[in-house]
């Protein structure tokens, strides 16, 4: 009698495993999930093996002569550049406006410019290029024209201005691209931080720069550089929160 | 006793702080801009010469007199406080012609016409995207068809079921493949179908397939963050009532989240939908409306506008007319995903009362 009683509980949590509808749940959920493993294994051998031959080709075969690499570092060069320059100039703006958002504007202000952040976030990147040729470039010319007349002994403002087309312009419209995606991810950072010590901030007295960069950046500060990396590496890319990001500041919240 | 309370003694802290008037930024912006139009009337005046002396001029003079009469600390403050507003400011002139733009050069073709006809033996003037919005909802649905079932099942494995190094790798991957340029995605959809198909192979499912390694990550963050939020205690609860582990993440888990899931997909959805480049490889362009995914190419509306602008037909006026217009349909569609996105994480959530 003794022996059945106290043994048995292992033996019925195994039964309630033994279900076919969990175990056809979880086999469809985890080949869900080794989809992506597929996909992206998919996606680096088409891209070798399309690759290979250019990798391999002799430098005579290759556009301009001078082998695969020579030609590449050349486009990945421009690439670069276009993106730093898109860095350097949406980073800042973004984080500035996602600050007035959060700290500075009025609270009446602050949802509906949220959302419309977010909406912009969301508009598709060949509408931003139209807009970067047949708007903005023109527009920079005379801007362009007037860097070359006054700061031309500076080796990057030197003249002559021909169209507005150039790789300033492709920066500055990366930089437009990625404002609303940077504001939308920094300003969910700034609003992970906890209130308490803001308010305590402002309680001892500190200015409203004080208390906007205090308390929030040694929290914000572990996050706030993801959005910026992602906003780099995709131009057009996300238009709500990455995950990752909202989840740093949580985890550095013994600050 | 009665010397130590007496009102002649100075204060001290907090009284002692002087404060500009609130007028004084005011005062300030408007000397400046007078000061930076009577300096610009004498060198030759223009509008964006004007704006931006008027706002250097502005925050020089406002910190300088914070400074005097405030001291530092508060200089520091609005000095900040001038170029947050300024960055802001200074967004916003873009973003706001970005939207101005598209809206008046695409009120132009915004007729009947536009919504009725495709590209179909047009030359010149008129015509429409018929073709491209038909392509669009097409590509854009069975993308959406794919990826929701794959991303939330595998946030779903992720989140229940997932431990230790597979499910540590998937969730690295997602994180690489959100990263993944979308010409790369594009390229892959192009050599998988034109290995089996051979090198013309130009279908609306390929486009679909490319869409989807974009796409897919995307779901599966929105969807994971969105089920980590549940409460455990709804699970024990489930359990304690001998609900199996399936119907307790169909029935409570999702149930819990559908609002959240539904949100992320849309704005998944609003994502891809205006992704020119892997169409443009995978996917090509007609002139005539084609319905069937699995054969021949199809039109959308990104890649429309981009051959309207790049490859423009006689007169180049109806064509740049018929991109801005195709832009503006795009931001529309955009726009209203977004809207639908509210309105069902309103409806699906469920009711606390």
């Amino acid at each position: 009698m003794s022996t059945t009683t106290p043994t048995r509980p292992p033996a019925a949590t195994n039964a309630v495993r033994q279900r076919p509808g969990d175990r056809v749940f979880k086999g469809v959920a985890t080949a869900s999930g080794l989809t992506i493993l597929v996909i992206l294994a998919g996606v680096a051998a088409f891209l070798l093996y399309q690759a290979f031959p250019a990798l391999v080709a002799p430098a005579s075969d290759i556009a301009g002569g001078e082998g695969f690499w020579k030609y590449t570092a050349e486009l990945v060069f421009g690439t670069a550049l276009s993106a730093a320059l898109a860095l350097l100039i949406g980073a800042p703006l973004g984080v500035g406006i996602a600050l007035f958002i959060t700290h500075y504007a009025p609270r009446k202000l602050a949802a509906p410019l949220g959302y419309v952040i977010d909406l912009l976030a969301a508009i598709p990147s060949i509408v931003y290029g139209l807009w970067g040729v047949f708007v903005f470039a023109p527009a920079l010319v005379p801007v362009y024209a007037w860097l070359a007349d006054n700061l031309g002994w500076f080796p990057l403002f030197a003249g002559p201005v021909s169209s507005g087309r150039t790789m300033l312009t492709a920066g500055l419209v990366l930089a437009v691209m990625i404002l609303p995606v940077i504001t939308a991810l920094s300003r969910e950072v700034f609003r992970q931080t906890p209130t308490l010590q803001q308010e305590a901030a402002l309680a001892l007295g500190a200015t409203r720069w004080r208390w906007s960069s205090t308390p929030s950046s040694p929290t914000a500060s572990p996050a706030s550089w993801p959005p910026r990396c992602s906003a780099w590496a995709a131009p057009s890319a996300r238009p709500w929160p990455s995950p990752r990001c909202s989840r740093w500041p949580a985890g550095s919240r013994s600050t | 006793m009665t010397q130590l309370t007496s009102p002649q003694r100075p204060a001290v802290g907090l009284g002692t702080t002087r404060h500009l008037p609130s007028w004084a930024p005011y005062a300030a912006l408007a000397v400046s801009a007078a000061f930076a139009g009577a300096v610009l009337a004498l060198a030759g005046f223009s509008t964006a010469g004007w704006l931006v002396l008027t706002a250097v001029v502005f925050v020089v003079l406002l910190v300088a007199a914070s400074r005097a009469v405030e001291g530092p600390r508060k200089a520091t403050d609005r000095f900040v406080t001038s170029l947050v507003v300024g960055a802001f400011l200074l967004a916003l002139i873009p973003l706001i012609s970005v939207a101005w733009t598209v809206i008046s050069n695409g009120a132009a073709r915004f007729d009947v016409e536009f919504f009725t006809y495709s590209m179909r033996g047009i030359v010149g003037e008129g015509g429409g995207a018929a073709h491209a919005i038909a392509g669009t909802l097409i590509i854009t649905g069975i993308t959406t068809l794919i990826s929701v079932p794959v991303g939330i099942l595998t946030a779903v494995y992720l989140v229940e079921y997932g431990r230790g190094g597979v499910a540590q790798t998937i969730t690295f991957l997602v994180d690489v493949m959100t990263g993944i340029p979308s010409i790369v995605a594009g390229l892959f959809a192009f050599a998988l179908f034109t290995l089996i198909l051979g090198p013309q192979a130009r279908l609306g499912i390929m486009g679909s397939v490319a869409l989807c390694v974009l796409m897919i990550p995307v779901v599966v963050r929105a969807t994971e963050e969105i089920l980590r939020l549940v409460p455990h205690e709804l699970r024990e609860a489930s359990y304690a009532l001998g609900v199996p582990k399936w119907r307790t993440i169909v029935k409570v888990v999702l149930r819990t989240s559908v609002a959240g899931i539904a949100t992320g997909v849309t704005l998944a959805i609003a994502r891809v939908i205006g992704e020119t480049a892997p169409l443009l490889v995978t996917v090509g362009l007609t002139t005539a409306i084609n319905y069937n995914p699995f054969e021949g190419r199809m039109a959308t509306l990104p890649t429309f506008a981009w051959f309207s602008y790049a490859a423009p037909s006689l007169p180049v006026e109806a064509s740049l007319d018929r991109a801005w217009t195709a832009a503006l349909v795009l931001v529309i569609l955009v726009m209203l995903f977004n809207l639908i996105a509210r309105i069902v994480s309103r409806a699906f959530s469920p009711k606390t009362r």
